[in-house]
């Protein structure tokens, strides 16, 4: 190996750096070069120099005023965390609050909201419904409560009173025609007053499309107690948008 | 190899308990202090970013992993913030050796008389600063604060080949400085990756 290239070693040599197959040859180099012990040696001074400035003197009370220093630094950081956790909590709750005040508002702009139920006769927005429609419809067609708008019929609920007073069975329950107007469904039908309709049921039939109106068919089905019989009305309704209206009357008796 | 010392305390640390990082903090304050001192040559800041660096492993310490080596984490973090405010303050840069007084060998052969005097120690700040800082960070982790390779590996991030590179070039510019041999470093060896 020449001069140039243990002179390159050197640095790393002086501070035991290098790799230990190039010791000797760097050992026998140098006690016969003196140029290379030389470069050695002012490597070794400026090593022990250095070393020196490993500690210096430190001021008083330098370690104590690092520690508070530190522990205030701390008690910042403690109070940030606390701060930054509840600015995480204020997010959270103002996201969910948010979140919430758009899905009310979603569903005021999606769902239609009956102005009235039960009131058929108030729908009046559109001439063009959907299913939906109808079946908001249909569920606010309450018979019971609604009953004398639809067929025409004042009714009262058959109390134990009634029961006595027309010596009825002790076990009928339903409701007692009052009156009738005229020129009602339920007059057309043959329903009288006096009569107990012991059972009211109505069915879904069909969509139907008269005149580019949408008009759902309401097939309602009546059981009346009269002079100990029991008759069976059938009355296809048709329900529009507009209000209800008789298409067909059938009855027969059982 | 790792502290037993420390990884008690550490865990200590990570319940919550004060004491156990009061303890962490005696026992790593000095280096910390002389590390941050020798790169920065400033007494005050080595204070505050020594504080820093504490602060920052307390913030931290939740997630250091125990398997790792705790004072090269948090040598890491001190010369880090050193290097960040070096660079803020582009203390590193090239410089003549106008003001740089050249000592003789008969200067150095009392190191320790001159040193009590300043004189050379002001004498290696100017070299120091006259160093790029990939070089000046590995020698004061090294020859001044007597890190092994391994450990400077750890805490500058690089490859050990890498740092023991830097060694050798950090002492061949240093002895080139020291003995007036070149006045300043060439432009080639300013910057780069720490």
């Amino acid at each position: 190996m020449k001069c140039n290239d243990i002179k390159e070693l050197l640095p790393l040599y002086s501070g035991g750096e290098i790799d230990k197959e190039q010791y000797p040859i760097i050992e026998n180099h140098i006690q016969v070069c003196n140029t290379c012990r030389d470069e050695l040696n002012k490597y070794r001074d400026i090593s022990n120099i250095l070393s020196g400035f490993k500690e210096g003197c430190a001021n008083e009370g330098l370690w104590e005023d690092m520690w508070l220093g530190i522990k205030e630094g701390i008690k910042r950081e403690k109070k940030n965390t606390r701060i930054l956790r509840f600015s995480a909590v204020l997010e959270l709750a103002a996201s969910f609050i948010i979140g919430i005040g758009i899905g009310y508002f979603c569903y005021l702009f999606l769902v239609e909201v009956p102005q009235e139920r039960g009131a058929i006769s108030k729908i009046d927005k559109s001439t063009d419904t959907t299913d939906s429609d109808f079946q908001s419809t249909v569920a606010d067609y309450d018979p019971l409560e609604k009953i004398h708008r639809v067929t025409g019929m004042n009714v009262s609920a058959v109390d134990d009173n009634l029961v006595r007073e027309l010596s009825l069975p002790n076990q009928t329950r339903g409701m007692f025609v009052l009156n009738i107007q005229n020129g009602s469904v339920a007059e057309e039908v043959g329903v009288r007053p006096g009569d107990i309709i012991i059972k009211y049921e109505y069915l879904p039939i069909r969509k139907l499309d008269l005149e580019g109106h949408c008009i759902y068919s309401l097939e309602t089905k009546l059981k009346i107690l009269r002079g100990g019989k029991i008759f069976e009305y059938k009355i296809p309704l048709a329900i529009t948008t507009k209000g209800v209206i008789l298409r067909d009357i059938r009855n027969r008796e059982r | 190899m790792i502290d037993t010392e420390d990884i008690s305390l550490i865990k200590k640390c990570q319940k919550g308990s004060e004491d156990a990082f009061k303890r962490l903090v005696e026992k790593y304050q000095r280096r910390t202090y002389w590390i941050a001192y020798n790169l920065l040559k400033d007494y005050y800041l080595a204070q505050d970013i020594s504080q820093e660096a504490f602060i920052r492993v307390f913030k931290a310490i939740k997630r250091f992993d125990l398997s790792k080596s705790f004072y090269t984490w948090l040598y890491q973090i001190v010369v880090n913030l050193c290097i960040d405010h070096l660079r803020k303050r582009n203390i590193t840069k090239e410089v003549g050796t106008e003001d740089v007084e050249i000592f003789t060998t008969e200067a150095i052969k009392n190191p320790i008389d001159k040193i009590e005097k300043g004189e050379i120690s002001e004498q290696v700040k100017v070299i120091l600063d006259k160093l790029p800082l990939k070089y000046k960070t590995v020698l004061v982790l090294r020859d001044i604060q007597g890190f092994h390779c391994e450990d400077i590996a750890e805490i500058t991030n690089c490859p050990n080949a890498t740092v023991r590179w830097r060694i050798h070039r950090a002492r061949m510019l240093f002895k080139a400085l020291w003995n007036g041999e070149i006045n300043k470093v060439k432009e080639t060896e300013v910057g780069g990756e720490l």
